[in-house]
């Protein structure tokens, strides 16, 4: 059997156990925020990507017929993980 | 913003804060060995275990999220076995291999007895090369990298570590032991 800790013994193990709990509520806090901010900074300020665009354009003299479809896509060059067969022209949004 | 982004913002944020966390934990992991800070040790590791235990879960999220993201749309191996990706391949593999060590040798704390404290520590090294193979992945692959506000969080996080790290690294070693006579 084990003999009981003095009362000082206990006080101290008590308030390092608060310190503790302290410290990592903090650091939890703390991380949730930097989520938070970072995920509205990209969201409602940063770049989805590229918008991606194929185009044709046939032009000699001036008189161009062009046809293009555009849209809003990631950041990635050429379409998904693992295909790259789209011909695509990208530029920065 | 659209509702089909979720998951990709979600995705970045979190890697976003796995960085952070990490240059932190980091930071704090070279400041408590070192002679700097002797005195509150106790303090910063319970700070260190806390911050290693957000980037892990950080890192989680980072991957996990990307898994939903209908534009990408990544295989589970895409995501968490290196080499496996065509996407970005080098860059996407570190990512990975970072990942991986950060998760493993920050778990390994709790199993340092059964290792053996003295392998531990030094498998616990490693944790720098992995935080260095992480902010490489960020920079080079992360879609925020160019934006200021990513540079600024880096600068006030990553450098301070990095300074940690590069003034660890020059340190002479110590003098052998003498043997008592």
């Amino acid at each position: 059997m084990t003999s009981p800790l003095p009362d000082s013994a206990c006080e101290r193990l008590a308030a390092r156990a608060r310190r503790t709990a302290l410290i990592r509520r903090r650091v939890l806090v703390a991380t949730l925020a930097a989520f938070a901010l970072a995920w509205g900074v990209i969201a409602f300020g940063g770049s989805m990507g590229t918008s991606t665009t194929t185009a044709s354009v046939s032009s000699s003299d001036g008189a161009a017929s062009t046809s293009s479809n555009a849209k809003s896509s990631h950041d990635t060059p050429s379409s998904s993980f693992g295909d790259s067969s789209a011909a695509v022209t990208t530029a920065q949004s | 913003m659209d509702s089909e982004h979720i998951f990709w913002i979600t995705s970045r944020a979190a890697g976003v804060v796995a960085l952070l966390a990490s240059s932190a934990a980091v930071a704090l992991g070279l400041l408590m060995s070192g002679r700097v800070l002797r005195g509150r040790t106790a303090q910063l590791r319970v700070n260190h275990e806390a911050l290693a235990l957000a980037t892990i879960a950080a890192l989680v999220v980072h991957a996990g999220a990307l898994l939903g993201d209908s534009f990408l749309s990544p295989s589970l191996a895409d995501v968490t076995i290196p080499l496996v990706s065509g996407y970005q391949r080098v860059w996407t593999t570190t990512g990975i291999v970072a990942g991986w060590m950060l998760i493993v040798l920050g778990l390994s704390y709790y199993v340092r007895v059964r290792i053996g404290v003295a392998r531990w520590r030094r498998l616990h090294r490693f944790t720098a090369l992995a935080w260095v193979l992480g902010v490489l992945h960020g920079l080079f692959e992360g879609t925020d990298a160019g934006t200021p506000w990513f540079l600024a969080a880096v600068a006030a996080v990553v450098l301070p570590a990095g300074a940690l790290l590069a003034a660890r690294l020059a340190q002479t070693p110590a003098a052998p032991a003498v043997p008592r006579p």
